[in-house]
């Protein structure tokens, strides 16, 4: 990580207009920048929707909002006129314009996030994220910001978590207290005594018994675990004198409904516990374990510290976005059958049984189940874990596509060493040690070593014609068409593949005025693009002999070059 | 379109000794029991004023229908409700025989056109609520057309007719910038889009123009869930 020096940040801007569960998980990024900034102010601009959630995050000072629903009404209703709504948003952003800010974080980095960035932005202001030039060009704060909005999307299997991805943006190193998040002290009284009640209810169980929330609900019903899977492991656990089951519900009619016909089939035995946004963190803080699919509660016990058992379906993105908790689960159809899109149908056919839950959660609690643990055929069973680059999710049972494994524990290293220009050593529990993983990795490695000579090859080609064709049109021909075949490279799944795409997004914003500068832009890159398939041959002679590598000094020039 | 003409104005009495405004030959109120006939409307609304706290009501006469509404509002929701009510003879509002409705849950626009209404930043924000509306049928036959041209108004597009609205004169002044003749949709993806140099409040356009390009993602009933 290239860790920001300047101490002098006070004001800080985040700009987040995404949904409920991304700005829960600012949370992350704020605590880390009070870390490294404890005299700063940190403001946070959302749509009003989602303030309350911005305004319960402990490291955000202040909160302001964008009532997008009366903007956009005003704007569309012929009742309206036009001009009217751009006087609302101006005026909803009134109090965020007066202010010199010393940062503004894109944190969305959506098209109207970008804007509104470029709007309130100072000369002195350092941007992190995307911002608009008055050149109408999208201008990137920094490699990992075009890395997180340009190069991850393409990836196929995502090999950073988003809220890394942020903290290699702002250059501030991630820390992780207790909570994040902050509860009502009325809302902790009265949930304390619930949960007194419900133990009473179950006093037949071990004094120690855990409580156990289970999410019903998600936005997208592709999302969704089926209700007989719910009912199924709700019998499970109740059946433990360890666990006792609560369903967890927002005050909408949808959810009491999908409760009520959970609670039929249960005898109405269950106790739901209906709490809306200002309760349920004190609901969540007095609970022992979480079951959710991918959506904002995950988010809130990742703030307040509490493990999770996140059921990953349909098009949930875990891989970019999944809980964060260090030791926390997430239980997903194995990723090579997964495609992380949407779907026009919203049928499952996930293969994630009840059992494979409940002994998600007897693994959690148990020293030692983990590694007897027996999941249906087609799940893989992730566990969130840490090193020094931040989180990375492991797989630790279950059907185990290794070689996408070792694809995106690779790609993670790979990511983190072009852009940090890092030499640090791989931490080899990533990578694993089973002699399969071995086999897997050597027959990989051969692969992506031929792969990357082709590429090289390419790129030396490239260069060759460049440099020598600069007065020879037939030449600069071949220069043309050999660019071509490098950017081609870029849309194959290999190693090289990061690189690549750092290097065609960077071609993709080169905007000089004239063939010659283009030129010299494009030969700037070209060296980059070698020194960076350099530290991919490293990286991949260092998993063959797992020996540390000599440090090789960034460098423009092609005769220290050693492919 | 402009305020309505009154020829004739005058008071009659019914037959249960209220007050009956008559103006231009019509009744605004029952001559038997305007009381019942007020009684009788609200409760045709009353399932909608259940769950509403807002309500518009068109026209206002000597106001016995407002009466028999505000009593069923605030024994349905207290003191949490708010009416607003046009009417658009100043005279009938004024008359002394005419009660004074106006208090904190109660306003009265009167004599106002539907571009000044429509220009009142309160008033948008009532109707952005979706008030339930009530029509006082006497009213809203009388005053047909002027009823209909705030039912149906349509706004002013272009920017000219468009700064009288405004309050702000930093927000006047840039739009001000523009040929006059254009609409805000014209200047974000006309203007704007053949610009070389974008400076501060353009990004404000542009990022209106995204914001409700995508409007029909914005799902409200999404409100309360804790969802991702």
């Amino acid at each position: 990580m290239v860790l920001m020096m300047n101490n002098k940040i006070d004001n800080i801007l985040i700009i987040n207009l995404r949904r409920l569960g991304d700005v829960f998980s600012t949370g992350h990024l704020a605590e880390s920048l009070k870390s490294r900034f404890p005299s700063s102010k940190i403001t946070l601009l959302t749509y009003a929707e989602s303030a309350e959630a911005a305004r319960a995050l402990i490291h955000i000072d202040f909160v302001q909002s964008i009532d997008r629903k009366e903007i956009i009404t005003l704007k569309v209703n012929p009742l309206f006129s036009d001009p009217i709504s751009f006087e609302k948003l101006f005026n909803d952003l009134k109090p965020l314009r007066s202010q010199q800010w010393d940062q503004i974080i894109n944190y969305s980095n959506d098209f109207v996030a970008t804007c509104l960035t470029s709007y309130l932005k100072s000369n002195d202001t350092k941007n992190i994220g995307l911002s608009l030039g008055s050149n109408k060009e999208l201008e990137h704060s920094s490699d990992w910001a075009l890395y997180f909005n340009n190069v991850l999307p393409s990836l196929q299997y995502a090999p950073l978590n988003f809220v890394n991805c942020y903290h290699e943006m702002t250059g501030v190193k991630q820390v992780s207290h207790e909570n994040k998040i902050k509860t009502i002290h009325e809302y902790d009284l009265v949930t304390e005594e619930n949960f007194n009640l419900i133990r009473d209810q179950h006093s037949q169980k071990s004094a120690t018994a855990k409580l156990v929330g289970i999410q019903l609900k998600s936005a997208d019903l592709e999302k969704e675990l089926k209700s007989q899977v719910i009912v199924s492991l709700i019998k499970e656990i109740q059946s433990s004198n360890e666990f006792i089951p609560v369903l967890l519900t927002a005050p909408i009619a949808a959810e009491k409904v999908a409760a009520e016909h959970i609670n039929s089939q249960l005898e109405d035995e269950i106790t739901v516990i209906e709490a809306d946004l200002k309760a349920i963190h004190s609901v969540i803080s007095q609970l022992d374990i979480i079951i959710t699919p991918d959506t904002a509660i995950k988010h809130i016990a990742d703030l307040l510290n509490k493990p999770v058992i996140e059921i990953s379906l349909g098009p949930a993105p875990f891989l970019k976005q999944g809980s964060i908790r260090k030791n926390s689960f997430i239980l997903t159809d194995i990723i090579s059958k997964r495609s992380f899109k949407k779907s026009s149908s919203a049928q499952q056919n996930s293969k994630i049984s009840s059992s494979d839950i409940y002994s998600t959660l007897i693994g959690y609690f148990y020293t030692g189940a983990l590694d007897s643990i027996k999941l249906s055929s087609g799940v893989t069973l992730y566990q969130v874990q840490e090193d020094d680059l931040g989180v990375f999710y492991k797989a630790i049972a279950g059907d185990v596509d290794h070689k996408i494994e070792l694809q995106r524990a690779l790609n993670r290293i790979i990511s983190y060493r072009v852009l940090n220009k890092s030499t640090d050593s791989i931490n080899t529990s990533l990578v694993g040690k089973s002699e399969k993983l071995n086999k897997n990795m050597s027959s990989l490695i051969q692969d992506e070593k031929l792969f990357l000579t082709e590429v090289t090859k390419s790129l030396l080609g490239t260069l060759r014609a460049l440099i020598s064709g600069k007065e020879n049109t037939q030449v600069m021909k071949e220069f043309v068409a050999g660019l071509g075949k490098l950017l081609n490279f870029s849309t194959q799944t290999h190693f090289t593949q990061i690189p690549l795409l750092l290097f065609k997004e960077k071609i993709e914003l080169i905007r000089t005025g004239n063939f010659k500068q283009n030129t010299q832009e494009v030969e700037i890159l070209l060296y980059e693009l070698k020194s960076d398939l350099q530290t991919v041959l490293d990286t991949l002679k260092e998993l063959e002999g797992l020996a540390p590598i000599e440090k090789s000094p960034k460098s423009i020039s092609p005769a220290r070059g050693t492919l | 379109m402009n305020l309505p003409t009154i020829s004739s104005y005058e008071i009659k009495l019914s037959r249960t000794g209220h007050k009956i405004p008559v103006v231009n030959g019509v009744l605004l109120h029952s001559l038997y029991n305007p009381i019942k006939e007020a009684e009788i409307l609200i409760s045709n609304y009353s399932e909608q004023l259940k769950n509403k706290r807002e309500v518009l009501v068109m026209g206002l006469g000597f106001g016995y229908h407002l009466s028999q509404l505000k009593e069923f509002m605030s024994k349905t929701h207290g003191r949490k409700f708010k009416i607003i009510v046009i009417e658009p003879s100043t005279e009938t509002l004024n008359n002394p025989e005419n009660e004074n409705f106006s208090d904190e849950n109660t306003l009265i626009y009167s004599g106002m056109t539907a571009l000044e209404l429509y220009s009142d930043i309160d008033f948008i924000h009532f109707l952005l609520k979706k008030p339930v509306i009530i029509a006082h049928p006497a009213s809203f036959n009388l005053y047909a057309e002027y009823f209909k041209s705030i039912l149906k108004f349509r706004s002013p597009e272009r920017i000219v007719d468009c700064l009288p609205l405004l309050k702000n004169k930093e927000v006047i002044d840039y739009f001000s910038t523009f040929d006059s003749g254009l609409t805000l949709n014209e200047i974000i993806s006309t203007e704007l889009e053949n610009k070389n140099n974008l400076q501060g409040l353009d990004f404000l356009s542009l990022a209106l123009g995204e914001m409700t390009r995508k409007s029909q993602i914005i799902n409200s009933e999404k409100n309360g869930a804790h969802d991702e």
